[in-house]
């Protein structure tokens, strides 16, 4: 019984993630459309509704083209490893808050559920970019893909240490490293009350790990084609976008539920509260693409490394001290 | 203020988020032209006896920069002239409207039509008849 509701869940997630990815495209070029007075896509179905429906299709025929002198196995490995973690990752987001049911039963709307969840996420959003790095040396000496992967790496190597730091604060403050355990704690105020700086160094940390606008370095496409995808096409391409788009869910209900309490707040439901959060960050992803130039990866790196790196450590050293004497944490 | 610079952007584009796209959606509407836009000729007619006003002075074809204007005279019974045959290459035609401008019997105009795509060269020379029979949209 525990294993088919498993495997319907599971179902259920591939199913609703695979929507999502295809509508949040043509959300995103609605939205940067008109940001740019322009109307985005309009022919297909009403409001080019099934635009995303025709772009996947395509996607699905298209040559599949692999270059000569690409390693062969990693050249399949690549576009898996990248959509697969970020969807392992995504098995142990909620979609809503944890219903109690009558025979004292929960019933958990994530597939996977543990008392490690930030940790385990946290995990899989690091394994993820391993398939950029490998899509680089993968593409057989493209200068394009292995600059991109090279990028990629830098990028890594900044930004995983300040979203691992940033999360550290409010994990600290509620002595939980469940997703439950977490919100539970934000029960009275939001955690981005007490630790503004970790909410702004997460919400770059995760810009820059979903290598979004403005740290979209390992694509940059004026630059680098599409960087680590150029020598992709058709259905391997799609994985990337797919990945990424997953990856983007990921980090903003991951945002929400840490820094801006899940699913509590006032007056409205919890599911409802829940999902306003999520769209916001997902919006602030395409306001901010819609926007913003894009850095430099020194830049980057001084932003994460002289900036946001030194800014964490005492802001922890700062929690751990505020909850050793029993100060109200700020 | 702490990022200033990025919070103006983000401002700029909000507001353009809310504001009307210029687009115009070409096949399905058009922009207005502006009041005396020069597209396809059209040669006049009088409004009383459906005449064509058009006396072959020649003076269009003289002036055309591109020499795209070949008129075939034809002598009246009452010796007034007339064109027998009145060609506009509009392949070569610059829509410069000299012909127009200098035309002393204001015999032809230029119209609002502008889709004037066509498959074959041959088939931008328009006749005489055809340039009588120009429907503008203005109608």
């Amino acid at each position: 019984m525990e294993v088919l509701i498993a495997v319907i869940k599971l179902i259920v997630v591939v199913v609703v993630l695979s929507v999502y990815v295809m509508y949040a495209t043509w959300y995103e070029r609605k939205v940067i459309g008109h940001m740019q007075q322009r109307i985005g896509p309009k022919r297909v179905g009403w409001h080019g509704l099934l635009q995303p429906i025709a772009d996947t299709i395509k996607s699905f025929w298209k040559e599949d083209v692999i270059p000569d002198r690409a390693d062969k196995p990693l050249f399949w490995l690549a576009p898996v490893i990248a959509a697969a973690f970020p969807f392992a990752a995504a098995v142990a987001i909620p979609f809503a808050p944890p219903l109690h049911l009558a025979n004292g039963k929960v019933f958990y709307f994530s597939v996977f559920h543990s008392k490690i969840d930030i940790l385990y996420i946290l995990a899989m959003l690091g394994l993820a970019s391993f398939g950029v790095l490998m899509a680089g040396v993968a593409s057989g000496g493209s200068k394009y893909a292995f600059t991109g992967s090279q990028r990629e790496a830098a990028q890594i190597v900044s930004y995983e240490a300040i979203l691992a730091l940033a999360l550290l604060n409010p994990i600290l403050m509620a002595h939980s490293l469940s997703i439950e355990g977490i919100v539970e704690a934000q029960r009275h105020l939001w955690f981005v009350f007490y630790q503004p700086f970790a909410f702004v160094a997460f919400v770059i940390a995760m810009i820059a790990a979903t290598a979004r606008v403005p740290f979209d370095l390992p694509e940059a496409e004026p630059e680098l084609v599409a960087g680590h995808m150029t020598e992709f096409s058709g259905l391997k391409m799609g994985l990337f976008f797919f990945g990424q788009y997953v990856l983007i869910f990921v980090v903003s209900a991951l945002a929400s539920i840490v820094f801006l309490g899940g699913w509590t707040g006032p007056v409205l439901p919890g599911v409802v509260w829940y999902w306003i959060k999520i769209l916001a960050f997902i919006f602030m992803y395409t306001w901010f693409w819609g926007t913003f130039p894009r850095y430099r990866y020194d830049q980057l790196m001084d932003i994460a490394w002289k900036a946001l790196l030194p800014l964490m450590i005492l802001n922890i050293l700062w929690t751990g001290f505020a909850l050793a004497v029993g100060l109200p944490v700020f | 203020m702490l990022f200033n610079d990025l919070r103006k952007g983000l401002a700029v584009t909000i507001k353009y988020l809310f504001t009307h796209p210029v687009t115009c959606q070409y096949p399905d509407e058009r922009l207005d032209l502006p009041h005396r836009a020069r597209w396809l000729h059209k040669l006049e007619t009088y409004e009383d006896s459906g005449k064509i006003k058009c006396i072959d002075c020649g003076l269009c074809e003289r002036i055309c920069p591109s020499k795209c204007i070949k008129i075939t005279p034809k002598e009246n019974e009452d010796h007034t002239k007339n064109a027998a045959e009145y060609d506009i290459d509009l392949g070569r035609c610059l829509f410069c409207g000299l012909c127009v401008e200098v035309c002393p019997e204001l015999a032809l105009s230029m119209t609002d039509v502008y889709e004037l795509a066509e498959y074959d060269r041959e088939r931008f020379v328009y006749t005489k008849e055809q340039l009588l029979n120009v429907k503008t949209k203005k109608g």
